[in-house]
């Protein structure tokens, strides 16, 4: 009779754990859809300034057209990208025709020195910052999930129940690493 | 392992209920202590004296009630200190919220949603205390809000990676929910304390029966005074080692903070102010003291910051760089300046919509200038041009009258028209609007005439503390000369007899409000302040003058 009751306590003692894992798995991957849809409402509010800057720009710089088309045309096919991969990419593209633009703007000083160009390289600026703070809450958390799914015992549960490995969100090429360095 | 949430929470709440225990406790000793001494009192009036002693005893339910009286005290004083602590704290700091058109104000509320992204989305208010001194602060309360605070002074020293650092570390309080304790902590006794021993500067030197309630008030201040530093030990000093630890975590830059604390602790960080007292809830506290800086066990039980070189070296260590590395860049850092805008050009100019009502506005003025006749310009811009002045020259091209600028009639009526609303500030002197300029990442009230400003008490001390322009030649001279002379006794008082003084653009007071004098007794630079707004007014290149002259001082010192 003793017996059967340690297993009963037993069993009720698994099936708790079995429980508290699961919900703690289902945490996670709700802190990676949230880390991701962060991402996005960065991405999108830098869609959003590229117009504006470019506007500003085209004003002080009418010989770059070149640049400033590069810029118009990599932000509408970062636009359009759908998918990690997809988005992935053109967002690599943006980020580099982004920096040749600012590094062309550094050859203009009244340009550098326009109120509404300093607002929105200000603006440029922060937003670079959070994507890059949007990525790394995402990848922390995307850690934090594919640990939890592969570590031993959690993993048991992890696979019965169908979780799965999120993907990281990474830059392609290492320098590219850097974010657009904007100088005041 | 990353820490949990959870687990800190209940460590957050174990704490506050300690605090609360030790209220009561408190307070019932002091009513204990009242009690048996009134009842003593009044043995001794009733018999005599001795007889009295040996009657003396305390039953139990004499103790009861006296524990109840405690309860309900401590009680009430829990929850009265609690009622809207975070503005209380606020407005003892004299914290003002962020200026949505200051460039610095605008970095800073960016820096706190960048910080906010980063911890997954914890939103924060922020405000900014102007002063000259460098710290950073942060308050909560149980309904959620948060809010990050910094001087001017450090938006002005710090450059962003290291103020991201700093807004982090803010961050990681109000996360890990020490900073909810703190405040509590902060607003049972402390609170209290800087606003008595800012009414006891105040009071000083008064008599009679204002002296009476001082005295009073030193007592209660002194009482609440010790009990805070008692309900220190309820702050551990690691929490802003954890809090350090966070904000690496979240900006992964151990070097910057370093930086900034290295930074802070080089400079003034706001002892004397009001709220110099609520040290907890300061990154560095303000005032420099022996007990903060040591390691044993009294300063890891009533300090509330752990030894400042120490957290720079955990840091350095992270970033694997010296100590010798940081001094050395900190002595080497130039900050990088523009040249000041004395040539102004109006960023901004008049709003004359509704003058004009949907009729294209005619260009028909010239100017007189340098021997030529400029233009023509548009009304507006001829009141935005900065080398117009009164006397000059200007032609109304309709009807080819020549006259000098304020001999024109239409120019009055145009100023008349466009100040009719009333909202607009009027130059004191030349009577006409003040344009809206930026400087030094601030937008400035400036006249376009005479290039006077005016500004507010916080701006001044913003420009002061804010390092982004280098003057020219004619300002140094000029600022030069007056020094020399000022050193030399030469400078003469202001005879408010003859003065003209100036009626407040602010203010709006029919008669003059603005009290000529010196901006300090070190700089005699002549400035007028309204008695009742405290704003400045500046005449041409005044401003520029004082911040070169104070920009001298700090280079010698150092």
């Amino acid at each position: 009779m003793i017996v059967l009751w340690i297993i009963l306590g037993l069993a009720v003692l698994v099936l708790l754990w079995a429980l508290a894992t699961y919900n703690s798995l289902v945490q996670f991957r709700e802190n990676v859809k949230n880390g991701w849809s962060q991402i996005d409402v960065q991405l999108k509010r830098r869609h959003d300034l590229i117009p504006n800057l470019v506007e500003v720009a085209k004003g002080y710089m009418g010989h770059e057209k070149d640049t400033l088309e590069k810029v118009i045309k990599a932000r509408q096919m970062a636009v359009d990208a759908s998918g990690l991969e997809g988005k992935l990419q053109a967002e690599n593209m943006l980020t580099g025709t982004l920096r040749s633009l600012m590094a062309v703007a550094e050859n203009y000083p009244n340009l550098k020195a326009d109120q509404q160009m300093i607002r929105l390289q200000e603006e440029l600026v922060s937003t670079e910052n959070k994507i890059g703070f949007a990525r790394q809450y995402y990848n922390d958390e995307v850690n934090r999930l594919n640990v939890a799914i592969q570590t031993f015992p959690d993993s048991f549960i992890a696979n019965a129940t169908g979780f799965q490995k999120a993907q990281f969100f990474e830059l392609i090429a290492p320098e590219e690493r850097a974010a657009p360095q904007v100088k005041f | 392992m990353p820490y949990s949430f959870t687990q800190i929470e209940k460590d957050k709440s174990a704490t506050i209920g300690f605090v609360f225990l030790f209220l009561i406790l408190f307070y019932f000793v002091v009513a204990v202590v009242l009690y048996v001494s009134f009842k003593y009192y009044f043995l001794v009036q009733d018999s005599d004296r001795y007889d009295a002693l040996a009657q003396f005893s305390t039953s139990g339910a004499e103790i009861t009630g006296v524990l109840i009286v405690a309860l309900i005290v401590g009680g009430l004083h829990f929850l009265i200190s609690i009622q809207g602590m975070v503005s209380k704290i606020l407005a003892a700091l004299r914290a003002k919220p962020l200026d949505s058109r200051d460039t610095y104000h605008i970095m800073f509320r960016n820096i706190l949603d960048e910080v906010s992204v980063a911890t997954g989305g914890r939103k924060f208010e922020g405000v900014v205390v102007a002063t000259s001194a460098l710290n950073a602060f942060a308050v909560s309360d149980f309904e959620g809000r948060a809010v990050i605070g910094v001087t001017e002074g450090l938006l002005a020293r710090l450059n962003r990676a290291q103020l991201e650092t700093v807004v982090g570390h803010e961050a990681a309080h109000i996360l890990t929910g020490d900073c909810l304790e703190t405040t509590v902590i902060t607003s049972m006794f402390e609170l209290y304390g800087a606003m008595l021993s800012s009414a006891q500067n105040f009071a000083e030197g008064s008599r009679g029966r204002a002296a009476g309630f001082f005295a009073l008030g030193w007592v209660i201040l002194h009482v609440s005074l010790g009990v805070s530093s008692l309900l220190k030990m309820f702050i551990s000093r690691q929490r802003e080692l954890r809090a350090d630890a966070i904000s690496v975590r979240l900006t992964r830059n151990p070097l910057s903070l370093a930086e900034a604390l290295y930074t802070i602790s080089r400079n003034w960080r706001g002892y004397g102010l009001p709220g110099d007292g609520l040290q907890a809830i300061y990154i560095v506290s303000p005032a420099f003291s022996q007990l903060e800086e040591e390691e044993n066990f009294f300063s890891d039980l009533f300090a509330t910051h752990p030894p400042i070189h120490s957290r720079i070296s955990i840091l350095l260590d992270m970033a694997h760089a010296s100590m010798e590395q940081l001094e050395d860049k900190y002595k080497h850092q130039m900050p990088v300046k523009q040249p000041a805008p004395e040539d102004l050009v109006p960023t901004q100019a008049y709003d004359i919509s509704h003058l004009n009502a949907g009729k294209p506005v005619s260009a028909n003025w010239e100017v007189f200038h340098n021997g030529l006749w400029r233009g023509p310009f548009p009304m507006d811009q001829l009141m935005g041009l900065g080398w117009v002045e009164f006397d000059t020259y200007v032609r109304n091209i309709e009807n080819g009258r020549t006259v000098r600028f304020f001999e024109s009639e239409e120019i009055k009526k145009f100023n008349k028209q466009l100040h009719a609303t009333g909202s607009a500030l009027l130059c004191p002197l030349c009577r006409i609007g003040l344009n809206e300029e930026m400087y030094k990442g601030s937008p400035v009230s400036r006249c376009p005439h005479c290039l006077g400003a005016l500004l507010t008490e916080d701006c001044v001390t913003k420009f002061l503390i804010r390092d982004d322009y280098f003057f020219s030649e004619k300002i140094r001279a000029v600022g030069d000369a007056i020094m020399e002379h000022h050193l030399k006794g030469r400078t003469q008082a202001i005879d408010l007899k003859t003065a003209n003084l100036l009626l407040c653009p602010r203010c709006k007071d029919p008669k003059p409000q603005m009290l000529r004098n010196f901006y300090t007794v070190a700089y005699p630079i002549e400035i007028d302040r309204c008695v009742f707004c405290h704003s400045i007014w500046f005449d041409k290149n005044e401003l520029d003058i004082l911040q070169y002259l104070i920009g001298r001082t700090k280079a010698s010192e150092l």
